[in-house]
């Protein structure tokens, strides 16, 4: 009953469906590390996936699109450094006012624009890599993809090369652990953190637009569905390294896939209103996955707190 | 070399604290005219049918108090979660299970028990139903400290794939395929203006106000929120049971906005839909923070954002736009209100050296 055609589709739909996901806990990840929560990974997501739709819709240029999209999504990111580190508003509120502010705008322009209908765009197609897409069963799931899952492939390695081997990484861990000693140390602990909250917002931004293209071709109200948060939170889920942040993000995109491979089936035999309790799974294999994995995580010292130069 | 921001902490006197929040409103009308005309709306028009459905006509103002009612319930409990330190993103779920728990209680008793009867266990069961909902979130934050935002937005999709999964199931309406929804609820919840939306269930809203402003500044329990949410350390030096403090805030809140959803199913809808709570459990988030967390301060700022729900409705009809500029306004008034609280707060002084 189980080819292995199906075990081929079921991989390749569930890395697609975490790529999103995986990209934008990648950004969250680095503006964690410097110290700052961002909850509005939300809201930029919409804003991103907006814009990436817009803009495909008029020049039919995706790689423009990704380019304008990561620029709004530093200005998102600059929106909440601004209110985090330099106002110093508490971290969550500022960034729940992010998400609000993203998820209205995001819909507003797009039925002053569009109005209510339905406006798909052309998608992008699946890019097979020769040779590493014919490996049986994993190789068309993994290397049959769309350019959003070879971003991710690139992303991830760098990210924690970033993170792990480098200066900037090592400055942004330590005003993320103790920014009094960073700065007595002669780090610009504001600097780091606007930077990093700046990569987080690009890459949310990103997240947004990949989910727009690769995945739906459409743009409806609240398109994300929570994967934003879900971003958020599997950054403590991966302990606060990309990669496991990444694994995280598979646990979403199976149960996605897995559930969504079955709602063919629920229709068949006619049990289709359970079908919403079907689109519940990879929700709730979410939050299960938080509860097994919370416990013995520990963040960045600092996570949460503002920073006063000041008050010694 | 380079520019610095300076903080100092000041006092300012509890009337300039209360009202600073509402200089955020004019603000984001502001904000929202300049959005309208680049959007090529006539931002006159929009005004004009704002105020006319919020509060210039009987019918309008009487609809805003309807729809305050709501906001009061929820925004008094998100209030009293963030007096203890969390913020209770889940009103939008624990209000839909608090609807769905209502429906289901009516539906099945409302054949044999007198209707205050059944009433009273549909408004009593959705209080539990929400209190139980808002558990999750409260024990996950308090034992494994897990983001309550987080939890709560995936309850609230749990919530609303439950509310889809209810209509086309369990409390199903076999006279109306085409639109899912529930079987008409018999009884009412009694009319203040008779042949109005506007219910009893506003004056339970003010005593449920009343009822906790009273437990958080006069019992020793609402004492115990506050030093919680002051500080965590010193409410644990103080053999504070921070773990059961939480959770008890995010369950009283839970409760409260499970008991708005109830009241808005037995007093406004009449019936159980999808499109119950289009981001209500937000909104109470805003309101819960023009009105400072204190819930008498709660009253005007719900009974205000009721207006400026309702008069939203009014002006989306009027110019065709989505209901979703509401949602962006009220982001707008939030970030204000952020920037607001600081700089009554604080003396920022900018320093250039």
């Amino acid at each position: 009953m189980i080819s292995q055609d199906m075990v081929s589709s079921i991989i390749n739909l569930a890395i697609l469906m975490s790529t999103p996901i995986a990209i934008a806990s990648v950004g969250e990840t680095f503006a964690q590390r410097s110290g700052v929560v961002n909850l509005g990974v939300e809201g930029i997501m919409l804003i991103g996936a907006f814009l990436a739709f817009h803009f495909v819709n008029v020049t039919g240029n995706m790689a423009l699109s990704y380019l304008v999209v990561a620029f709004v999504g530093c200005l998102m990111g600059l929106l909440h450094a601004f209110l985090t580190v330099t106002l110093r508003v508490n971290q969550t509120i500022s960034g729940m006012g992010v998400y609000f502010l993203g998820f209205g705008l995001s819909d507003y322009l797009y039925k002053a624009i569009y109005g209510l209908k339905y406006v798909p765009i052309p998608k992008a197609t699946p890019t097979p890599i020769p040779g590493l897409s014919s490996i049986p069963v994993i190789g068309y799931g993994l290397f049959t993809q769309l350019p959003s899952v070879y971003i991710l492939y690139v992303l991830l390695p760098v990210s924690w090369f970033i993170l792990e081997k480098t200066k900037y990484g090592l400055y942004t861990k330590a005003v993320g652990e103790n920014p009094r000693v960073a700065d007595s140390l002669g780090v610009n602990v504001s600097l780091y953190r606007y930077i990093n909250v700046i990569i987080g917002g690009a890459l949310a931004a990103l997240a947004g637009s990949a989910l727009c293209l690769d995945i739906t071709g459409l743009f409806y109200e609240n398109l994300t569905m929570g994967m934003g948060f879900i971003a958020v939170g599997l950054v403590a889920f991966g302990k606060w390294s990309p990669i496991r942040a990444f694994v995280g993000s598979l646990v979403f995109g199976f149960t996605w896939s897995i559930s969504s491979t079955l709602q063919t089936y629920f229709q068949r035999v006619g049990l289709s209103s359970y079908i919403y309790l079907l689109l519940m799974l990879p929700y709730l294999a979410v939050v299960i996955a938080l509860v097994l994995m919370s416990r013995r995580a520990r963040g960045p010292a600092s996570l949460g707190q503002p920073y006063f130069r000041e008050w010694l | 070399m380079g520019i610095v921001l300076k903080f100092e902490k000041r006092e300012v006197s509890s009337w300039v604290s209360a009202l600073a929040p509402y200089a955020s409103i004019p603000i984001a009308f502001l904000v929202m005219a300049i959005a309208l005309y680049l959007t090529g709306y006539d931002p006159l028009l929009g005004f004009t049918s704002f105020f006319h459905g919020a509060f210039l006509s009987q019918l309008g103002l009487v609809t805003s108090l309807a729809r305050s009612t709501a906001f009061l319930l929820m925004a008094v409990g998100i209030g009293l979660a963030l007096n203890a330190g969390v913020l209770n993103i889940g009103g939008e779920g624990q209000y839909i299970i608090g609807a769905i728990v209502a429906t289901a209680i009516v539906i099945t008793t409302q054949d044999f028990l007198p209707p205050l009867v059944s009433l009273i266990l549909a408004l009593t069961g959705s209080l539990v139903a929400g209190a139980l909902w808002a558990l999750v979130a409260g024990v996950l934050k308090a034992y494994m400290g897990v983001n309550e935002v987080i939890t709560t937005i995936m309850m609230n999709i749990l919530a609303f794939r439950l509310l889809q999964w209810v209509l086309r199931g369990p409390l199903k309406n076999p006279l109306s395929e085409a639109w899912p929804m529930s079987p008409p609820l018999k009884p009412h919840l009694l009319e203040l203006v008779p042949g109005t939306t506007f219910n009893i269930g506003f004056l339970l809203a003010l005593l449920v106000a009343i009822l906790t402003q009273f437990i958080l500044y006069k019992t020793t329990i609402g004492y115990k929120i506050r030093i919680t949410g002051a500080n965590v350390d010193a409410a644990l030096y103080g053999g504070i049971n921070v773990k059961n403090i939480v959770i008890l805030a995010f369950m009283y809140s839970g409760a409260l906005c499970g008991l708005a959803g109830a009241v808005d199913i037995l007093g406004v809808f009449h019936f159980l839909y999808e499109g119950i709570s289009i981001g209500l459990g937000y909104t109470s988030v805003v309101v819960a923070l023009v009105g400072r967390s204190v819930p008498v301060l709660i009253i005007p700022a719900s009974l205000m954002f009721g207006c400026i729900y309702n008069g939203f409705t009014h002006l989306q009809s009027a110019l065709g736009v989505s209901y979703t500029l509401s949602k962006a306004i009220e982001g707008v008034i939030y970030l204000v209100i952020l920037v607001i609280h600081l700089s009554t707060e604080y003396r920022v002084k900018v320093l250039v050296r």
